[in-house]
Parts: structure tokens; C-alpha cells; sequence
């Protein structure tokens, strides 16, 4: 158990260094919804299955989606999403 | 400032496939810009270059030295803090005793988190729907179609790809729409009005329901929910909800104060029609939280509802 | 204190210690990131790793989460973890995902006007428009 609560802990911190690391947005992204799944275990195991599910329903669902939704209007601007005409 | 070695082999190991994508243009332009600026002046302004370099370099390492040091002191803190997760844990005081021993019985649910957020600490958590209100005005107030904020360009932009969308749907997507929308919707309701009794509660059910809208606009279009969601019905739920909520608020720290009896019964602990205003608490609380998450949804792509 | 006993008392603490680090790395990543999109992710940590340090101090070891499963039995303080952190939480997430829709519409807004998302280059052009 103790084991799964360090591998879990570890697994935070080296997304936080990650996000710091990468040069573009969308890796940027999977590494946020891959800290969100991570807590949303730790919740469960701190004995908290109210902030798991709000968790895993805000933090990795809704907050994905605005992340995605702001790289995509940025590429618009960009110009990028003309070349698909 | 140049990288080491091993700091660009860990950035070319987390970007994966992602590499040698170019550069935006704006930052070469800003780079010959500032030497031209640079070449055609004199002297003093390379110094003046030079000296601001170092000191955003001597302000960044000593920020760096700061942080290290935080952390140093931080841990310290921690590992003289008193055990917690253990039976002597000083949190475990007279407030979480009264908490757990009374709640069930003071408010009449089972889920004890509901009970708090609900009930001991209602004004609380009404402030915080208005902050999800405030967020999701001032989205609107930021990125809402107007005047100043829309080019001719934008919306033939937006046109055009609503009409590839229309054109080419995605099967895959609609598929999967058609099997998991009823899931979502059911469960987002279940975890909604079973917030007194299981884990849940209004926040969790509401973003459901909004993810299972958002996942409908994306696989049906824009048009197909506007015909049951739109301006209208957005606000009429979105303000109705918060003024429900308000209300009964403002009702139960009346009688509350005023020792008087309260209408709403607490009923049996354990069965559905139980614990007094928490059931119509979560479920106005669930629709605000839909609404806040559809808006900033739409509000991020199309700039409209 | 030995060097021993610190790292025995970090090992018990160690969610408060993940918390700690995991709030550092985000401040840093606050400050040194020139992305604006880095900035606001590099925040939501900060959110998570307070959230972290609250809601470990609530659990015991043992204890049952705070649903009561038997209600005629009476409650008591042995059996379930303390709900009062999670209660206070389950708020601030919500909270911190309306910062976080505000802070994507600002950097959006910015965007349109400057066409970049580095702070620095913002800045300057910021600059630039006021002189001319």
C-alpha cells in the first residue's frame, strides 16, 4: 500500500517537472489529464471519494476540454486550420 | 543562454514525436528587430543591453536560490509537524467530533461532506456559485461575438468550419454519442440526487451533465442543442438556480436563528426524500454547475451560445 | 534531531512533503515560464498541491471515509476520517476551474491582439504601441 502511495506521489511530481520541460502545448495537455487521473487516486486513498469523483469529473474532464478549445483557437488564428480547406 | 545536454534529451524524450515543429514568426521578427535596434545605435545602448541582461539574470538565479531555499525551509516544517494519520492526529479535534457524532442526526444525511458543505457551512458554498456565476459572466463579458471582438475573417472562419462539419460527420464520434449520452446523463442524475446518501453531490453531477451536452454539441452540431438549449433557457435555469438556492439559504438561517421549525423534513437517514434542503440544494447547485460548464465551453469556440 | 529522524518523520509525512514540493515546482514554474498557457497549468498545481496538504491532514489511517453505511448505529469519531477538510476542497476545485476558464479567456484575448503567447514579447509590444 505504501508503496502504491509513493509510486502515486512520485508520479505527481515528476508531471509537475514535465509540464515545465516541454516545448509545446499539446504534450503540456496529456501531462495535465495525467496529473488529474494520478490525484483523483490519491483522493481515494486519503479516504475523500467526494473530491475523486469531482476530480475525475472537473479536473480531468471539463478542464481538458477549455485547454484544448484554447490551443485549437490559438492554431485558428494561427492560420494553421486554413491549410484543411 | 545555452542548454545542457541532458536537459535537451529530456525534452526531446517527453515531446515524442513532436519535434522540429517551427517556431511562431512573431518571435523571429522580435529577434532581428531588437539587433537591427541594437546596430543602429550606438554604444551606449548595447552597454544598456547588456546591463539588463545581467540583472535579469542575476534577479533570475537569485530567484532560483529563493525557491530552493522555501522548499528547504518547508520540509523542514514538515518533518517537525505533529504525525498526522495517526490516532493522535491534533485535527481529529472537538469540531470533526461534533461533526460526525451530530450531523447525522442535527441535519439528517448520511454523507457527512454533504452535510457540511450544505448545511454547517451553506453561506459558504452559496458564495461559492456565485464566484461559478462571476466566471462565467466574465468569460462571456471576454470572448462573447461583438463589435470590437470579431473580424469579418473570424466569421467566415467559424462558417466555413461549421460547414465542413455538417458535411462530414464524424461517424466514430456519433456512434459512441448515441451508446454513452443516456450513460452520462443517468449518471450525472443518480449522482446528483443521491448526493445525501453516497458520494457525489451537486458539483460532480452537474459537470456530468455538462460534459454530456458538450459531448452532444460536438457530435451533433451547434443546431441540434440549440433547440432545447439557447439564450433563453440558459439563463432562465442559470439564474432561476441561484435565486432557488438563495432562497433557501436565506430560509434556513432565518428559522435557524429565530429558533423556529423548519418545513423541510429530515425524514429517515438512508432513504432517498431525506435530509431536508440538501436535495434541492444539490440539484440547483447541479444545474448552475451544467450551465457554467456548457457556456465556457461554447463560449471558447464559437463565441456564443 | 537526527539526520535519520527527519528523513523517519518525512516518511510519515509523506503527503504534506509531496505537497510541499509539488507547490514549489509550480511557483517556479509560475515565474519562469514564458508561456502564458505553462503559466495558468503551472497554478492549477499550486491549487492541487494546497488542496493535497488540507485534505491529508483530515484522514487517519484505518478509518472509513465519512459515509455513514449503518445508520442506527451511532456515529463515532474511531471509525470515520474527519470530513471538515474534504468539505472544504470539494469548493475550492470548482473554484479553481472558474479561475482557470478566466485565465484561458484573458490569454485568448490577448492573443488576438498581440499574436503571441510569451509574456515577454507582450510586454514589448505593449511598450512599442504606447511610444509610437
Amino acid at each position: 500500500m505504501v508503496a502504491i502511495e509513493y509510486l502515486l506521489l512520485i508520479g505527481l511530481i515528476v508531471c509537475a517537472i514535465a509540464v515545465n520541460v516541454t516545448k509545446h502545448l499539446l504534450p503540456t495537455v496529456i501531462i495535465s489529464v495525467t496529473f488529474g487521473t494520478m490525484l483523483s487516486v490519491v483522493w481515494l486513498l486519503l479516504k475523500a471519494p467526494d473530491l475523486a469523483i469531482t476530480e475525475a469529473a472537473v479536473g480531468v474532464g471539463i478542464e481538458t476540454i477549455l485547454y484544448l478549445m484554447t490551443i485549437r483557437k490559438v492554431h485558428h488564428f494561427e492560420g494553421i486550420g486554413d491549410e484543411t480547406e | 543562454m545555452k542548454a545542457p545536454k541532458w536537459y535537451r534529451k529530456l525534452e526531446q524524450w517527453v515531446e515524442g514525436d513532436a519535434r522540429d515543429l517551427k517556431e511562431p514568426k512573431a518571435h523571429d521578427e522580435s529577434i532581428t528587430e531588437s539587433t537591427r535596434k541594437i546596430e543602429n545605435h550606438n554604444g551606449p545602448s548595447l552597454i544598456r543591453a547588456s546591463r539588463s541582461e545581467l540583472i535579469s539574470a542575476v534577479s533570475r538565479i537569485s530567484a532560483v536560490i529563493c525557491c530552493f531555499v522555501l522548499l528547504v525551509v518547508m520540509m523542514f516544517t514538515v518533518a517537525f509537524m505533529p504525525t498526522t494519520s495517526t490516532e493522535s492526529n491534533v485535527t481529529m479535534n472537538e469540531t470533526a467530533k461534533r461533526y460526525i457524532e451530530q450531523g447525522m442526526d442535527e441535519v439528517g444525511a448520511t454523507n457527512l461532506v454533504a452535510n457540511i458543505i450544505l448545511v454547517y457551512r451553506g453561506f459558504d458554498t452559496y458564495g461559492e456559485s456565485c464566484v461559478l456565476f462571476l466566471g462565467a459572466t466574465a468569460v462571456i463579458m471576454l470572448l462573447a461575438n461583438d463589435r470590437k471582438n470579431e473580424t469579418e475573417k473570424d466569421r467566415a472562419a467559424q462558417r466555413l468550419s461549421d460547414k465542413l462539419d455538417a458535411k462530414i460527420p464524424n461517424q466514430v464520434l456519433v456512434d459512441v454519442t448515441k451508446v454513452l449520452m443516456p450513460v452520462l446523463l443517468l449518471y450525472g442524475a443518480y449522482i446528483l440526487c443521491n448526493g445525501h446518501l453516497s458520494p457525489g453531490g451537486g458539483f460532480a453531477g452537474g459537470s456530468l451533465i455538462g460534459g454530456a451536452m458538450i459531448l452532444c454539441e460536438n457530435a451533433y452540431g451547434v443546431n441540434k442543442v440549440r433547440t432545447f438549449f439557447g439564450h433563453t433557457v440558459y439563463h432562465a435555469v442559470k439564474v432561476g438556480a441561484l435565486v432557488f438556492y438563495a432562497a433557501l439559504i436565506m430560509y434556513t438561517i432565518f428559522v435557524g436563528s429565530n429558533g423556529l421549525e423548519n418545513i423541510f423534513p429530515k425524514g429517515t437517514p438512508g432513504s432517498l426524500l431525506s435530509a431536508g434542503i440538501i436535495l434541492p440544494i444539490n440539484i440547483a447547485v447541479g444545474l448552475e454547475v451544467a450551465c457554467t460548464m456548457y457556456a465556457f465551453y461554447t463560449y471558447f469556440v464559437r463565441g456564443e451560445l | 534531531m537526527s539526520f535519520l529522524q527527519l528523513l523517519h518523520n518525512l516518511d510519515i509525512n509523506r503527503y504534506e512533503a509531496a505537497a510541499v514540493c509539488l507547490f514549489v515546482i509550480g511557483l517556479c514554474g509560475l515565474m519562469f515560464n514564458r508561456n502564458l498557457f505553462k503559466k495558468i497549468i503551472s497554478m492549477e498545481f499550486m491549487d492541487a498541491a494546497i488542496f493535497l496538504f488540507l485534505t491529508c491532514n483530515g484522514g487517519v489511517i484505518g478509518h472509513l471515509a465519512p459515509i455513514i453505511t449503518d445508520p442506527s448505529a451511532a456515529p463515532s469519531i474511531e471509525v470515520y476520517t474527519n470530513p471538515l477538510p474534504a468539505g472544504l476542497v470539494l469548493t475550492g476545485i470548482v473554484v479553481s476551474v472558474s479561475f482557470t476558464a478566466f485565465g484561458l479567456a484573458l490569454t485568448l484575448r490577448l492573443y488576438k491582439k498581440y499574436h503571441t503567447l510569451n509574456i515577454d514579447e507582450i510586454i514589448r509590444k505593449m511598450k512599442q504601441s504606447e511610444e509610437y
